[in-house]
């Protein structure tokens, strides 16, 4: 008996050595959002859906203002405007400086509830996410994260697929075949999808009532940039559909905030790889515009009060 | 409580420390606290159930001691129907009762009298069927006076309830698994390190083999009319390596569990995709509840003994009952049946028995003959499981009509076939394994004994590695719901 105790003791130690040292190994191509729970408390945030996640890149802002901004978006199911994503947020921010900046990447689906009564704040969409889940976001590795959330998957902390990567700074890079077929099949399969959306996702003015919570808290510590961003013309006029009045909605905020950029009006200069998410270099173009609008802005205030719409 | 689960992991060797340890190898001491184990991993799905369970028992041990005390052959007969009326008697209500009053209502309305009755909400308890079946051949050992009928509640309330196989077998008989319950357990190194390896290569089975297979099968099965021909077929070899990782898997969990505690349990799987020939292929499947019937329904229908007419009735029975026992369908009615149209003939040419032994035994291949028998066994099988997989018949019918279609010649396509590659060439490695340890209880059980200590140890290393790192997450095992 003592020697099949010593034994299997023996084994389990190195199994549990190997999967602890196979866990730590875990990084940006593992998973699409486990750095962003391992990366340290941060100072200036852009907060959004996978959009904002691909869309939005901080080395770009980086270049242009020479401000770390970290990319804290996750996707349309995780972190939609509640309570859950706020509580992330505060978790997620250094709250020791107040001189942050905040580009909230706001849509139409981000403030609505795919759930009969858009209100009932425990149906919302994101209750049984890793957003509501973690409490712990900045520990690496984050072992309580991989065990829960990577489960089934541990095989790509060795394979690291190359289709997704994100980096350090939060920004997830996806890197499709651009051509013309691939992206035609995406575009179709993801249009079919936000078709289906469009009948379920109800707008929901809690969620309102709670990206302006987000914007509040966030304007104790810097200073709040609301952004839409492009999307392809088709997946424009879902969203036209879904909320013909979004941009009036978010005009009625505004004045919270140091701005509003629609970009959704240069929807054709930019390139999407499935007609939702922006393609790569499109991605830097966009945040390039976005940095030179911060830049504009700021100059303005100096001589303005806050809430200026820019289109 | 998932034999893949956490919950497990850690329940396992508390039982087994107490075991060993705490109850000072007291025999009454150990049944008792395998009577609270397996109350307790029974009650973690729905503890409310366990009163079946209880009640089960307390009517199976009366009867059994009654009997003992009975010659009177009527009222013998009256106690042996009253334990099959309690077990039957749950087993119909919990499993059968919505489908025999949908039914008696759809063939009612089809003569134009519509009848209106509500269908219940039942929730079938897990693991039923096994428990119901393995009492049940107790009381008719006990009736049969094959066996003697225990006076030991304690015992007879642990084989009832016995934790490793009891939600998914094997279903074990009373005259092998009753009598080590009364011997002293003695713990076998050789024995227990068996048993570790049998729970590993059950593991790798059920959560490499059978969990990953079903992504695919579930996938292609749920949206069967979008896929094509050749994809239809993929889904339907996936869910036989499914349904043969999982159940086999599970078995060999159970057997090994039982091992680390000193038992030794019925095997359930003889490696039955290497069959050649249907009947082969019932003596390598599924094999205690096959024998159950054989010896509890088939025999004493007459078997094989009269005329040709008796043993076409008496096969149809036998492999309806085997389906309809699996589930309240008619497609485990029709794939139970159309097995039986798959062994009928052999029984008519008396060819049933003519593979008995494994196929190629000391060879590394099999002949061409053999090859080509088994892999005509393995294609009617996996037709078979088309039945056992789909909805209802009306999705079997639409399935098997979309393979026998031009899309029969395309390229299969389907979300993730990349990954699903990668588990083919798991699958094959898996039945490489399968083939080579085919003379064994269990594939692995030799594979690697002749090899030195450390590389047997970095063999099974390694299988662990597979299971974490291709393992999904935790699934019910497909036989729970029967």
């Amino acid at each position: 008996m003592k020697r099949f105790i010593r034994h299997i003791i023996l084994f389990s130690s190195i199994v549990l050595a190997s999967i602890y040292f196979i866990l730590s190994q875990a990084d940006g191509y593992s998973d699409p959002f486990y750095l962003k729970f391992t990366t340290p408390q941060q100072k200036s945030l852009i907060i959004g859906t996978s959009k904002a996640a691909q869309g939005i890149i901080p080395s770009v802002i980086a270049e242009n203002f020479d401000i770390p901004v970290y990319n804290y978006s996750f996707s349309i199911n995780s972190s939609p405007f509640g309570p859950k994503y706020l509580e992330s947020i505060k978790h997620k921010l250094s709250q020791k400086k107040r001189d942050g900046v905040f580009i909230l990447n706001v849509d139409c689906w981000s403030i609505a509830s795919r759930c009969t009564e858009p209100n009932d704040i425990l149906s919302f969409r994101e209750n049984n996410t890793c957003i509501a889940e973690m409490e712990t976001v900045d520990k690496n590795p984050n072992l309580s994260y991989l065990l829960k959330y990577m489960s089934g998957n541990y095989y790509k902390i060795l394979h690291k697929p190359a289709v997704a990567l994100l980096h350090d700074d939060g920004w997830l890079e996806v890197s499709l075949s651009m051509d013309s077929i691939s992206v035609a099949r995406r575009t179709k399969s993801t249009l079919l999808n936000y078709k289906n959306k469009q009948s379920i996702y109800k707008y929901s003015s809690l969620r309102v009532d709670y990206l302006v919570k987000t914007i509040d808290f966030l304007n104790e510590f810097g200073d709040v940039y609301l952004v839409r961003l492009p999307v392809s013309p088709k997946l424009m006029a879902i969203e036209n559909d879904v909320m013909p009045d979004f941009n009036n909605t978010i005009n009625q905020i505004v004045n919270k905030t140091s701005g509003y950029l629609d970009l959704t009006t240069t929807n054709d200069l930019y390139k999407y790889t499935d007609g939702v998410h922006l393609q790569k270099e499109s991605g830097k173009k966009v945040t390039e515009e976005i940095s030179k609008w911060i830049r504009n802005v700021e100059a303005q205030q100096k001589g303005t009060k806050k809430g200026t719409t820019v289109k | 409580m998932l034999f893949n689960s956490i919950d497990f992991a850690v329940f396992l060797p508390i039982v087994f420390a107490l075991y060993w340890f705490v109850t000072n190898k007291r025999l009454k001491l150990q049944n008792f606290l395998l009577v609270i184990a397996s109350y307790t991993f029974y009650g973690w799905w729905d503890w409310r159930f366990l009163s079946l369970i209880i009640f089960s028992t307390l009517v199976d041990y009366s009867v059994g001691l009654a009997l003992k005390k009975q010659e009177n052959q009527t009222k013998r007969k009256i106690l042996l129907w009253t334990s099959i009326l309690v077990n039957l008697g749950f087993l119909g209500f919990f499993k059968y009762y919505n489908f025999f009053l949908d039914n008696f209502i759809t063939a009612f309305s089809f003569f134009g009298t519509e009848i209106k009755a509500n269908s219940l909400y039942i929730i079938l308890p897990v693991g039923i069927s096994f428990y119901t079946f393995q009492t049940l051949s107790y009381t008719i050992d006990v009736y049969k006076r094959k066996l003697e009928p225990t006076k030991d509640l304690i015992a007879f309330a642990a084989f009832v309830s016995f934790f490793p196989q009891l939600v998914a077998g094997p279903i074990e008989r009373a005259t092998n698994l009753l009598p080590q319950f009364y011997k002293k357990r003695k713990f076998i190194y050789s024995q227990a390190t068996d048993g570790m390896k049998q729970i590993l290569w059950g593991l790798f089975k059920k959560i490499v083999i059978a969990d990953n297979a079903a992504e695919y099968a579930n996938m292609i099965f749920n949206d069967s009319s979008d896929y094509s021909g050749s994809t239809l077929v993929l889904g339907a070899l996936f869910f036989t390596f499914q349904i043969y990782g999982d159940f086999s898997g599970y078995s060999d969990i159970a057997i090994g569990t039982s091992r680390l505690f000193g038992f030794n349990l019925k095997r359930n799987f003889a490696f039955p995709y290497f069959s050649r020939d249907i009947a082969e292929f019932w003596r390598r499947w599924h094999i205690s509840l096959s024998t159950w019937f054989r010896d509890y329904l088939y025999i004493p229908l007459g078997g094989s003994r009269g005329g040709i007419w008796m043993k076409i009735r008496n096969t149809f029975i036998i492999f309806i009952v085997s389906g309809f026992w699996h589930g309240a369908n008619w497609t485990f009615i029709v794939w139970g049946a159309l097995n039986a149209i798959y062994f009928i003939p052999l029984l008519l040419t008396n060819n049933n028995r003519n593979n008995l032994d494994i196929v190629a035994r000391g060879k590394y291949l099999p002949s061409f003959k053999e090859l080509i028998s088994m892999l005509l066994t393995f294609g009617l099988t996996v037709f078979a499981w088309i039945f056992f997989r789909a909805e209802n018949m009306e999705h079997a019918f639409s399935y098997i009509s979309q393979i026998v279609s031009l899309s029969l010649f395309e390229m299969p396509y389907f979300l993730g076939i990349r990954k699903a590659a990668m588990i083919v060439g798991f699958i094959i490695l898996f039945l490489l394994i399968e083939w080579i340890g085919r003379e064994q209880q269990y594939a692995i059980k030799t594979l690697v004994s002749k090899w030195k200590k450390p590389f047997q140890w970095v063999f099974y290393y390694l299988i662990v590695m597979l299971i974490f790192l291709y393992g999904t997450t935790s699934k019910e095992f497909i036989y729970f719901q029967f």
